[in-house]
């Protein structure tokens, strides 16, 4: 246990234990690397894996290596909750209750390719956590755009940044209308909130599903050592409310940026939001303005 | 048929040929990958620049708040040996530089200080079982010569100290009020110097110009420190029996003497005329201070004249006194307006006559020797030296002395000193920290006596914090440019190449990287709120 002198809470005892091995494939500065780390450290060794095409089934290492203590199935990439309902099956087959079925999935794999099967296993209520780590494209591919893809960024496909007209989806609300046991969106670069969304997934039953922002330093057009930076500004500046769904049923936010930062200053801070015109960054100030001050949805 | 094959073989534990990973990706050597490694480089915290005794005050504060309070008295003392008077009377030029204060407030360092040296009175120095069979005569017994003779006598050298007074301290003493340093916490902090380091101490025993040459000869090194003791008086009146000087006043009070008169006009801005005024306050006088430039402008520490003002204290400014005429037993003064004259403050329009029992000049201190011609063996030392300062620039000076004499003996190789000094970079600025992940804390700010409470008597006005009251303050300094294995690196690290070695000793590393593995991302340095990690080009 590592005590941590970095956060309000100074008895927090992080685990040293690692089950995510160093040799991984993650681009230097990869945020999705960076939470699998954290992730596993929540749910321990008896978790399995599923991953369908994303940059983690790259990440995880050639055959015959992994970068996963824990056991990991690879699946097509549009069947990552399917195939874990089918884990969830067999462990419960064998009472293995205990043990985490953890669906891990890029943007891509949720917001577009896998979204039918998330939400058959959400129907079904599946006893899982769906983490999608969303870095924003398909970045594994060569950054394509996906439906994760925020207004105004740049990918390969759209070399003019995305059209405005087609706002990032919005995935919780999805998730919402399927009742699931657990909802939140989070990102590793505030710990403690991180690791208490976590912990409350791992204690909940029921299909859990978390939304992490994960930076990518290529498809973000940034520098490796700024991602952590760059993922803060987009909850300092609104863009990604760190949000959780309550007892009541609403979605809430979990933190309150004390002295918010515009949204001009998130976009500049990144390469690939360069060709955002003013006027767009303003309609982007004001859609968050609004969104904000509603606390709940 | 495959399928069977896959699962007798999976039975039987035998993975050849299978889809399934069994090795470790740590077979990857990425940190083939990096351009720019990781490195630690410790840097120089800008409090330890700002002390002139350069205190390794991060290094102590780390001791304090890990709760080793001895070990943390010990490094402290290694710098500067009386904490429990400089926690007191220290202006605390460490707090001033601290870069906490970019951030919420200024770590409390004084405080801390304080704390560990009132710990330290019932816990003697360490002394010294070292002879070098050489010898030392200090003059005077102020900070600048107690420092002096710690200094050393820590490095085997024996000393004697000429006091004029009847007791040792100079202006910690005869100077500086009760209510700002109680006489026990005086007389317990100077006997533990004394008997820890047997210093042999001669009170009453003033040496005059013309003793030096034979003091020489006596000893193998003679350092002056007899500081400025008396107040000037302005030289336009000189020989008028009711104008006295404030550190004679000072110090008969010191003594408990009865001050004569009631009404006193008190003419200066610095320490000794707020000092004065306190203190005569305190004996139930009127007092006015009367000062030529603006409050703003007051050589006094901003806190003396805020607690003076508190005490209800009057202070007149940009006021001069332009003639001074006796009638019987009161003095009549001219008050006139100032007016600047360039650099120069002369008197400008007439305001009014006022009447005092007396007038104290606190406008500048002098020598109270007549030591002129030095001889090239004696080394000067504290206000004598370099002119009225602070008492950790007396003691800063008093080491200075010691170890120019240390370095003639050819002693100074094994003189122990804050491990910090030995660094040339400038002080780390708030700038090059990473303070995102720092939680705003209120500082642990002193209680003080009650304004109304101070005024009856000489009960110290900054009342004391326990060690354990100290606990979360000691917690709040950055220990800017060095590392404390805080983790942050480690728990940043996405490719799991950073270790944290919590039982390093000195010659280790207290962070380990993986080169192996390392990307060179950069992150660590990102995140490190001490801005100990540095990129450098890997090649």
């Amino acid at each position: 246990m590592t005590k941590n002198h970095f956060t309000n809470d100074t008895n927090w005892q992080i685990t040293n234990a690692e089950f995510m091995e160093s040799g991984h494939m993650a681009c230097p500065g990869c945020g999705a690397s960076l939470s699998m780390r954290h992730v596993l450290k929540v749910l321990g060794p008896e978790t399995i894996v599923v991953m369908p095409a994303c940059c983690w089934a790259i990440i995880a290492g050639g055959q015959p290596t992994t970068a996963l203590a824990t056991p990991l199935l690879h699946t097509p990439f549009a069947v990552a909750a399917a195939a874990a309902s089918g884990v969830r099956q067999a462990l419960t087959a064998q009472k293995k209750e205990n043990i985490q079925v953890l669906a891990w999935a890029g943007d891509g794999g949720t917001f577009d390719i896998g979204l039918q099967g998330i939400s058959g296993a959400a129907e079904r209520h599946e006893d899982m956590i769906y983490i999608c780590y969303d870095n924003e494209a398909y970045m594994n591919t060569g950054i394509q755009q996906s439906s994760a893809t925020p207004h105004g960024a740049w990918t390969t496909t759209t070399p003019g940044g995305k059209d405005f007209k087609y706002a990032k989806k919005d995935i919780l609300a999805i998730i919402k209308a399927h009742d699931p046991g657990y909802l939140a969106s989070a990102t590793i670069a505030y710990p403690e909130d991180f690791y208490a969304k976590i912990e409350k997934a791992k204690a909940a039953r029921g299909f859990r599903f978390i939304h992490l922002l994960a930076a990518c330093p290529s498809g973000w057009k940034i520098d490796s050592q700024n991602s952590l930076e760059v993922t803060r500004l987009a909850v300092e500046s609104g863009v990604f409310p760190l949000l959780e769904l309550n007892d009541s049923g609403n979605i809430e936010k979990t933190y309150e940026p004390e002295n918010p930062i515009s949204v001009k200053d998130y976009l500049a801070a990144q390469g690939r939001f360069r060709k955002v015109s003013e006027k767009e960054t303003e309609l982007w100030q004001s859609e968050i303005d609004r969104n904000s001050s509603r606390n709940t949805s | 048929m495959n399928n069977l094959k896959y699962i007798s073989a999976i039975r039987n534990g035998d993975f050849t040929g299978l889809p399934i990973a069994g090795s470790s990706t740590a077979v990857n050597m990425t940190g083939n990958w990096k351009f720019f490694r990781p490195l630690l480089k410790p840097k120089k915290a800008p409090c330890f620049e700002a002390c002139p005794l350069h205190i390794g005050i991060s290094d102590y504060i780390k001791e304090f708040a890990a709760g080793n309070h001895l070990a943390a008295l010990e490094i402290l003392r290694l710098s500067n040996p009386m904490p429990a008077i400089t926690g007191r009377v220290c202006p605390n030029f460490c707090q001033s530089a601290c870069n906490r204060t970019d951030f919420d407030e200024a770590l409390q360092i004084g405080n801390l200080e304080r704390a560990l040296g009132d710990f330290g009175l019932d816990h003697p120095h360490p002394g010294n079982d070292k002879d070098e069979n050489k010898t030392a005569a200090i003059i005077g017994s102020g900070p600048a010569g107690l420092a002096a003779a710690i200094f050393l006598t820590r490095a085997g050298v024996k000393v004697t100290i000429f006091e004029q007074n009847t007791a040792p301290g100079g202006l910690l003493r005869y100077g500086i009020p009760a209510y700002r340093l109680p006489r026990p916490i005086l007389d317990q902090e100077i006997d533990n110097i004394i008997e820890s380091y047997k210093i042999e101490l001669k009170c009453n025993h003033r040496i005059e110009s013309a003793q030096l040459k034979k003091l020489t000869a006596e000893y193998d090194v003679l350092i002056a420190a007899p500081g400025l003791s008396r107040s000037s008086i302005p030289a336009q009146w000189p020989d008028i029996p009711k104008i006295k000087g404030a550190l004679d006043l000072l110090a008969a009070i010191s003594r408990n003497e009865t001050i004569p008169g009631q009404n006193f006009v008190i003419i200066g801005g610095g320490n000794a005329a707020l000092d004065t005024a306190r203190s005569l306050k305190r004996l139930g006088k009127t007092v006015k201070i009367i000062y030529r430039r603006t409050r703003a402008e007051m050589p006094a520490y901003p806190d003396e004249i805020m607690e003076a003002l508190e005490e209800g204290l009057q202070i007149q400014e940009e006021v001069v006194v332009a003639k001074v005429a006796g009638t019987g037993d009161a003095l009549n003064l001219d008050l006139h307006h100032s007016r600047k004259d360039g650099k120069q403050i002369t008197a400008g329009d007439f305001l009014e006559t006022i009447t005092c029992d007396f007038l104290i000049a606190a406008t500048g201190q002098e020598s109270g020797t007549d030591f002129k011609d030095y001889s090239p063996e004696l080394l000067p030392a504290g206000d004598f030296a370099h002119g009225a300062a602070s008492v950790a620039e007396a003691l800063a000076s008093g080491r200075k002395a010691a170890e120019s004499a240390l370095e003639k003996f050819g002693l100074l190789a094994d003189y122990p000193v804050s491990n910090q000094t030995t660094e040339e970079s400038a002080p780390i600025t708030c700038t090059q920290l990473h303070l995102n992940y720092y939680v705003k804390k209120p500082a642990g700010k002193t209680p003080q006596l009650e304004a109304a409470a101070r005024n009856k008597n000489f009960s110290e006005v900054n009342l004391s914090l326990t060690l354990d009251q100290l606990a979360d303050e000691a917690e709040r300094c950055f220990h800017c440019g060095s590392c404390t294995t805080c983790g942050i690196c480690w728990f940043f690290c996405p490719d799991v190449a950073i270790a944290i070695n919590h039982d390093s000793h000195e010659a280790e590393s207290p962070i380990l990287f993986d080169y192996d593995h390392c990307k060179g991302c950069g992150q660590c340095a990102e995140v490190c709120p001490r801005g100990v990690i540095e990129m450098e080009e890997d090649l």
